[in-house]
């Protein structure tokens, strides 16, 4: 007649371990947007940097958002696929109107 | 007390078929581990994305040239300033770098003096004179240098060139710098040999963010050959990581899901002959079929509540106490150089609570429904067995 | 005969079908009119297939008749829902199978503690109870031990102390005596005697003569093809 009492018990220390863990969390970002956080947008504003630094694998696809629309074997829109980065992030949806027409002058 | 004594039952019953039920809880944790870390990690880096980025140039102007990325005259600057309501308009100078010795390839950033304030997230200083450079600490690590170092790179007439590294970026920024080599500009226009009077393209400011379009729209009219980005879409390009058309990982996992769904639907509709045994007896002896059904109840609560816990202790601690090191790899792909990542940990409680609901509740349900037939039949039969 | 309220199980021309209506139609039971009173010691005697067994789970409420009327303690339980069908097996009847439907791999206690488990009773009072029993059993050293690891008649008794658990007025037995050797079923039959004795009524469904034969029956029911071939109170 134990049993659910163990059960209990164990459950309770998992949702402690849990609500413990997502409140560390919550009390390390404070600090990282207290700190980290701006200076690192402060960077990217100094610096004029447009992208994150996670893939270096291809030009296209360290700057992703900047990639060359019609880069050298890169067929939009699934021109990303030829690297392994381009099956983690999608091709850059731009808002198509501005580039792709020709301007009326 | 009756409820309880029910759920003392179930987890009587769980115990005796321990390795089965061990088996299962296995792999359930590790398929909730993977798919909570797989969306903290995402939402994370999402998160961080829209966040840093939130300081990234309103508008780039890149300029096309027989369909490809060209370099913009900086002529254009003196036009472009002229639009009402747009603020500082600068040329940007940077390019790739493939460094051949170690296979890795570099972003070279050169940069205004006026650019450089006070920089956080820097040991040493930014470049100020001819000859210095400051470098991410992805390149400081794989090639192996420090403040006071010499940097050697190639330039385009294949001549070595030596730097002096008088900064290097810290860890933390590292998914912002990791492979940054910073030089001033003239340094850099000289490295790369570009021609007067031109740059790699032009950031522009504009003071009211819902006029950035229009301003976009204008410069491409003024300049056909012309490719202005806005931030918003810089933005935009990170909530396309791992979305589900091209996450091929979440692709690869799913058939993995799948493929926990028919062994979790096996295990727990597949009622043995032992069980509906066992559930004849019950009824028998005076459980009524709810006292049945709700003892399945706790029996499929038990193992997918327990599963759920620790796959999500797993996810959280794999991602943002050990940098997910099971994923990164996936991310890394071809990369050489690669962040030492540290996610920073935006949480989506929604998200937590979806993971839930989707692994919870078909386990609970693909454990009573299937009793139900058993649960509902004439305890006589157990008489005749 | 006697009212319905008088007796403490009374059926009247109690019908039970199976498939109906198929080709495999069984007639298991067919207009069968019982009576059995308190404190009786009756016996379902008569070949295998002649009905016992289904006579048997329609008195103890495992299932209902085709047609017919059964009252148990004054209420129609032909009538009855599900729920409430599932009470009174609980509360009033204490079943004995032939093939003792134990759990093999829970320990004795607990597969003596079953019945008790939807009744909601403090676990304490649950453990006393079947402590008591299994001591009067004489197996109250074997009760954490796995089902799977007793002797025939260990099981037997198990299965007995399951049945009185609930403490109910009715003990139903199925062929008890059909796994047994005669020193066991001898055995077996004392600790019966012994129940009635305390003033339960007991319920024997055997084509065994040490069981028939015995002295203590008071009433004797004789089954064929499905009808009462005789009946006699002695």
């Amino acid at each position: 007649m134990v049993r659910h009492r163990i059960f209990i018990v164990l459950t309770a220390l998992k949702v402690a371990i849990l609500i413990g863990i997502l409140l560390y969390c919550r009390g390390h970002l404070r600090v990282l947007e207290g700190s980290e956080v701006p200076a690192k947008r402060a960077l990217s504003r100094q610096l004029g940097l447009t992208d994150l630094s996670i893939w270096t694998e291809a030009r296209y696809t360290r700057h992703p958002s900047q990639a060359d629309f019609f880069a050298p074997f890169q067929d939009f829109p699934s021109s990303l696929e030829h690297f392994p980065a381009g099956s983690v992030v999608a091709p850059p949806r731009f808002a198509a109107p501005v580039r792709t027409e020709p301007s009326p002058e | 007390m009756r409820r309880l004594l029910i759920l003392d039952y179930a987890l009587s019953s769980l115990w005796r078929r321990r390795y089965k039920n061990f088996s299962i809880i296995a792999v359930f944790t590790l398929t909730v581990a993977v798919l909570g870390s797989i969306l903290l990690l995402t939402h994370s880096l999402k998160m961080e994305a829209s966040e840093i980025l939130a300081g990234a140039p309103d508008l780039v102007v890149q300029r096309m040239s027989a369909g490809r990325h060209d370099l913009i005259p900086v002529r254009y600057i003196e036009e472009i300033e002229k639009i009402p309501g747009v603020g500082a308009v600068k040329s940007r100078c940077w390019g790739y770098y493939y460094d051949a010795l170690t296979g890795s390839n570099f972003t070279l950033l050169g940069l205004d003096e006026t650019a450089t304030h006070e920089i956080h997230l820097l040991e040493g200083s930014m470049p100020k004179a001819e000859g210095q450079c400051a470098v991410g600490p992805g390149v400081a690590r794989i090639r192996n240098v420090k403040v006071g170092d010499e940097l050697i790179l190639i330039d385009s007439t294949n001549t070595g060139v030596v730097f002096e590294v008088v900064g290097t970026f810290t860890e933390e920024s590292s998914i912002l710098t990791n492979d940054l080599v910073v030089f001033p500009k003239d340094d850099l226009v000289w490295f790369f040999g570009l021609p007067e009077g031109r740059a790699t393209d032009i950031t522009v400011e504009v003071f009211n963010e819902s006029e950035v379009s229009t301003v976009a729209g204008k410069i491409k009219r003024m300049y056909p050959d012309t490719r202005p980005i806005t931030r918003r879409e810089i933005v935009q390009t990170y909530d396309a990581v791992f979305n589900w058309r091209s996450g091929m990982m979440l692709t690869v996992f799913l058939s993995a899901l799948i493929a926990f769904s028919i062994l979790a639907w096996d295990k727990a509709t597949g009622i043995s002959a032992e069980e509906r045994r066992e559930v004849g007896i019950l009824k028998a002896i005076g459980w009524d079929t709810s006292d049945v059904l709700e003892l399945k109840f706790w029996e499929g609560t038990v193992i997918s509540l327990t599963s759920f816990l620790l796959g999500l202790i797993f996810a959280f601690v794999h991602v943002f106490f050990f940098g997910a090191p099971l994923l990164t790899p996936v991310l890394k792909g071809w990369s050489v150089i690669f962040p030492d990542f540290h996610f920073t940990p935006y949480i989506d409680l929604y998200q937590i609570a979806v993971i839930g609901f989707l692994t919870v509740v078909p386990y609970v349900a693909s454990t009573v429904i299937p009793s139900w037939k058993t649960a509902v039949t004439d305890p006589e039969e157990v008489m005749r067995s | 005969m006697k009212e319905p309220a008088e007796a403490l199980i009374w059926t009247e021309d109690v019908t039970k079908v199976y498939n109906p209506r198929l080709p495999d139609e069984v007639r298991a039971v067919d207009r069968v009119s019982v009576t059995i009173d308190r404190g009786d010691v009756a016996v379902l005697k008569g070949p295998s297939g002649s009905g016992k067994t289904s006579l048997l789970s329609l008195i103890g409420c495992m299932s209902r008749p085709t047609s017919g009327r059964i009252f148990v303690d004054g209420r129609d339980v032909a009538k009855l829902s599900e729920s409430l069908l599932t009470a009174i097996r609980r509360e009033t009847f204490g079943f004995i199978f032939q093939q003792y439907n134990l759990v093999p791999d829970a320990s004795v206690l607990e597969n003596v503690l079953l019945p008790l488990y939807p009744v909601g009773l403090r676990p304490s009072e649950m453990k006393q109870r079947a402590n008591r029993i299994l001591e009067g059993l004489g197996i109250e050293n074997r009760r954490r031990l796995k089902v799977r690891k007793l002797s025939g008649g260990e099981q037997q008794r198990v299965a007995i102390a399951r049945a009185l658990v609930n403490e109910p007025d009715i003990i139903v037995a199925d062929e008890p005596t059909a796994h047994l050797d005669r020193q066991r079923s001898a055995d077996l039959l004392r600790v019966l005697e012994d129940l009635n004795m305390q003033g339960k009524t007991i319920i024997i469904a055997t084509h065994d003569a040490q069981v028939y034969d015995h002295v203590f029956v008071t009433r004797t029911i004789e089954m064929g093809d499905g009808r009462v071939e005789a009946e006699r109170l002695s």
